[in-house]
């Protein structure tokens, strides 16, 4: 067994951390957090520049063929540093399905224009009444001779104020039960009849609510076949993986570590108290857990297995031990830990509190944590499906 | 990177298994109890190689050593494999004794716990061994286990003893000691979470099956969510804890820095890993978990009884900060 990334991975990770250093993450990071949007074109440009947007990706695009481990190390970066890329986490998924399942077109001009940074893409997925049970959204797509009209509502598309895509999962067919009914579109964000309305989280990102009032796209928008939308839905999900938990809890603990390791105007130092210590070190096993579980995924892959039960262990695990890191290390921070994550007194630069409020959405997003537990109980303890069938 | 361990390794664990299989049944586990050692069981595995497998030119790796506690760990296995692996560890060069204890013809334990007041205490398998191998804060001592005072009962069959350790034997002094049991201590951290993990994984899998042929309300029990997403978290935790005790193992055949707190860690969570499994289990076979008639219990009592070894789980979790946040263990 062996448990380092290389040699490979570590030399880009000392290019990434370079390049982390040369844009002043912290600084960076905290100009990011504050306009609500996880996404800086600034950086999304730098690193097309480098690259580093098609850093995975095969020659034919442009790509610098890296492998799972120089990935994992870059991720691992970045996120560390707190500088978040939502915007190209998102778009890249786009990119990454249609690269395998999008028309000829869309592989030729859509998914270079991602890849060169210019176009960011976002998910229309979850609707009001369809969110762990997204096969049964009601947003319509009508058929129109070669066009298709599309009417609805989409919740927590993040970033379509950015984007100049929206995936779109729409009901094509009503007739038949709900998963053979759906179609995959791709809309571009200017089409007549999108309203984009923006909605605050807890956590400081912004979202949003888009509505789809007689929007007209050509059958060319299409990605899939029509009614074959759960297949490209499969496709896309494949990519969700989902490192980012254990890197918030990284950033976490390490910026709760700074603080408790600084002496304070009493010249006492919060990690000489023993309940400082054993909430950090307890935090500290969950994050090493967590890393091992997301390892997995990346020896997985690099071995060419698809892990399917491998990846909800891991995606719970991590989201759940930062919902109890999130708590736990704010209760480190005593009466401080009121202080906003804005407020300049606030411990560990703020992102304790901060840490705290967001950590509860990676229990939600990307797959409940109640449903990773069903793909567990079924896929690895041989328990009978407890889904409601329709 | 490679997570998942070679054919050797898969190859040493069917061996294990198998000979476990024969030689420590839930029939045979129960009929050591009282005595918390398995003779029959002790020859097997030193036909085997153990536990002078440990040490010398060909010896066995941390990660191999870690393959057989896990096993041993399913099957209950009542040896005390771990502490006498470790104790020849010790012993190999530095005593005349220690060619009979590597031969598995004299038993040598390690105590996992620093002395006090010239008393090794509650070390497991010093009532069933000849010598036990302490540090009592300044010195690494040998002393002979005929002193020793055995409990009239206890939560698990450990055999678990008292040894007096005046007139021990001085194997080192000063630092060198305290080098050698914090050593020592790291491997037998990396090999006790192996054995939880063992526990963890086989009271899991006995409580599964259970949940799949009980019925209640008509339907087997295996069907309720309320169950399912216990187990789900319990073999997410168990799988973490096995990735956990293999790369503390692997730390500490590569030598490297990280392999102390490592060891702490993976040593902490199999157990709370481990008890979680076998309370979960238990829990689910409703009033029958409680009959000491099903092997839940037995299961349920030995992974407490590991963790219990060192103190305090919360004294553990303060020797993990050291090691994490100042320069080291202190106790």
């Amino acid at each position: 067994m062996n448990f380092d990334l290389g040699p490979a991975a570590e030399a880009f990770r000392a290019e990434v951390t370079a390049f982390l250093d040369e844009i002043d993450a912290a600084a960076t990071s905290e100009r990011i957090h504050r306009t609500h949007t996880h996404h800086d074109w600034d950086v999304h440009r730098a690193m097309a520049e480098k690259g580093w947007l098609t850093a995975s990706w095969p020659k034919e695009y442009g790509g610098q063929e890296r492998d799972v481990f120089e990935m994992a190390a870059m991720t691992e970066e970045f996120y560390r540093r707190g500088v978040q890329i939502e915007g190209w986490e998102i778009a890249e998924l786009v990119a990454h399905t249609l690269a395998i399942v999008g028309t000829e077109q869309q592989k030729r001009e859509v998914v270079p224009e991602i890849l060169r940074g210019e176009a960011l893409a976002c998910l229309g997925y979850s609707e009001p009444d369809a969110g762990s049970d997204v096969a049964s959204v009601r947003t319509k797509a009508t058929r129109d001779g070669d066009e298709w009209v599309i009417d609805g509502q989409k919740m927590f598309t993040t970033m379509a104020h950015e984007s100049k895509y929206v995936f779109l999962l729409a009901r094509s067919n009503t007739e038949v039960p709900k998963h053979k009914g759906l179609t995959m579109f791709l809309v571009p964000m200017d089409s007549p009849g999108i309203e984009i309305q923006p909605v605050y989280t807890l956590g400081g990102e912004r979202t949003n609510i888009t509505f789809y009032n007689d929007v007209r796209v050509p059958d060319s928008a299409r990605v899939g076949d029509v009614d074959g939308g759960w297949r490209v839905m499969n496709v896309a999900l494949a990519f969700e993986r989902q490192p980012a938990a254990v890197g918030y809890l990284r950033h976490l603990i390490e910026h709760t570590r700074q603080w408790a390791e600084t002496p304070h105007e009493d010249g006492e130092r919060p990690i000489d108290r023993p309940s400082v210590r054993r909430r950090l070190a307890r935090a500290m096993i969950d994050l090493e857990v967590g890393k091992l579980l997301g390892s997995r995924l990346t020896d997985m892959t690099a071995k060419g297995l698809l892990p399917m039960v491998e990846g909800s262990m891991g995606k719970l695990y991590g989201s759940e031990a930062l919902v109890r890191a999130g708590s736990s290390l704010l209760n480190a921070t005593g009466v401080d830990g009121l202080l906003g994550g804005d407020d300049d007194n606030a411990p560990g630069g703020g992102w304790v509190e901060r840490g705290f409020r967001h950590s509860v959405v990676t229990t939600i997003y990307a797959g409940a944590s109640e449903i990773q537990r069903g793909i567990i109980a079924e896929g690895r303890l041989g328990l009978p499906s407890t889904r409601p069938r329709s | 990177m490679e997570l998942a361990l070679d054919t050797d390794q898969l190859a040493l664990a069917e061996v294990v298994d198998t000979l476990l299989q024969k030689h420590s049944s839930p029939e045979r586990v129960r009929a050591a109890e009282a005595e918390g050692f398995d003779e029959a069981l002790w020859q097997a595995l030193v036909e085997l190689g153990l536990p002078g497998i440990a040490v010398g030119p060909e010896s066995a790796t941390t990660l191999d050593l870690a393959v057989i506690a896990e096993s041993a760990g399913k099957a209950l296995a009542t040896v005390p494999l771990v502490e006498s692996v470790v104790a020849a560890q010790v012993l190999h060069g530095r005593h005349e004794v220690a060619a009979a204890v590597e031969l598995g013809a004299q038993i040598a334990v390690f105590s996992p716990t620093v002395a006090r007041r010239s008393t090794a205490r509650r070390v497991p398998g010093a009532a069933i061994a000849s010598f036990v191998v302490a540090y009592d804060g300044e010195r690494l001592l040998l002393a002979d286990c005929a002193g020793a005072s055995r409990p009239a009962s206890s939560l698990a069959s450990l055999a678990l003893a008292d040894v007096p350790l005046a007139g021990a034997t001085v194997l080192a002094e000063g630092p060198e000691a305290a080098a050698l049991y914090a050593g020592a201590m790291t491997r037998w951290r990396s090999l006790t979470a192996a054995v939880q993990v063992g526990i963890a994984s086989a009271s899991l899998d006995i409580g599964v099956e259970y949940v799949k042929a009980r019925r209640q309300f008509g339907v087997p029990i295996a069907t309720f969510q309320a169950l399912q997403h216990r187990f789900a978290d319990v073999v997410t935790a168990v799988e973490g804890a096995r990735l956990l005790a293999y790369e503390a193992a692997v730390a500490i055949d590569n030598d490297t820095a990280r392999a102390q707190e490592l060891a702490l860690m993976a040593y902490l969570f199999a157990s709370e890993t481990a008890h979680e499994s076998a309370g979960t289990s238990l829990h689910f076979h409703g009033g029958y978990g409680y009959m000491l008639e099903y092997d839940i219990q037995l299961y349920f009592r030995r992974a407490k009884a590991l963790q219990l070894l060192t103190g305090d789980p919360d004294d553990v979790l303060d020797d993990l900060a050291g090691a994490l946040f100042d320069a080291g263990v202190t106790r």
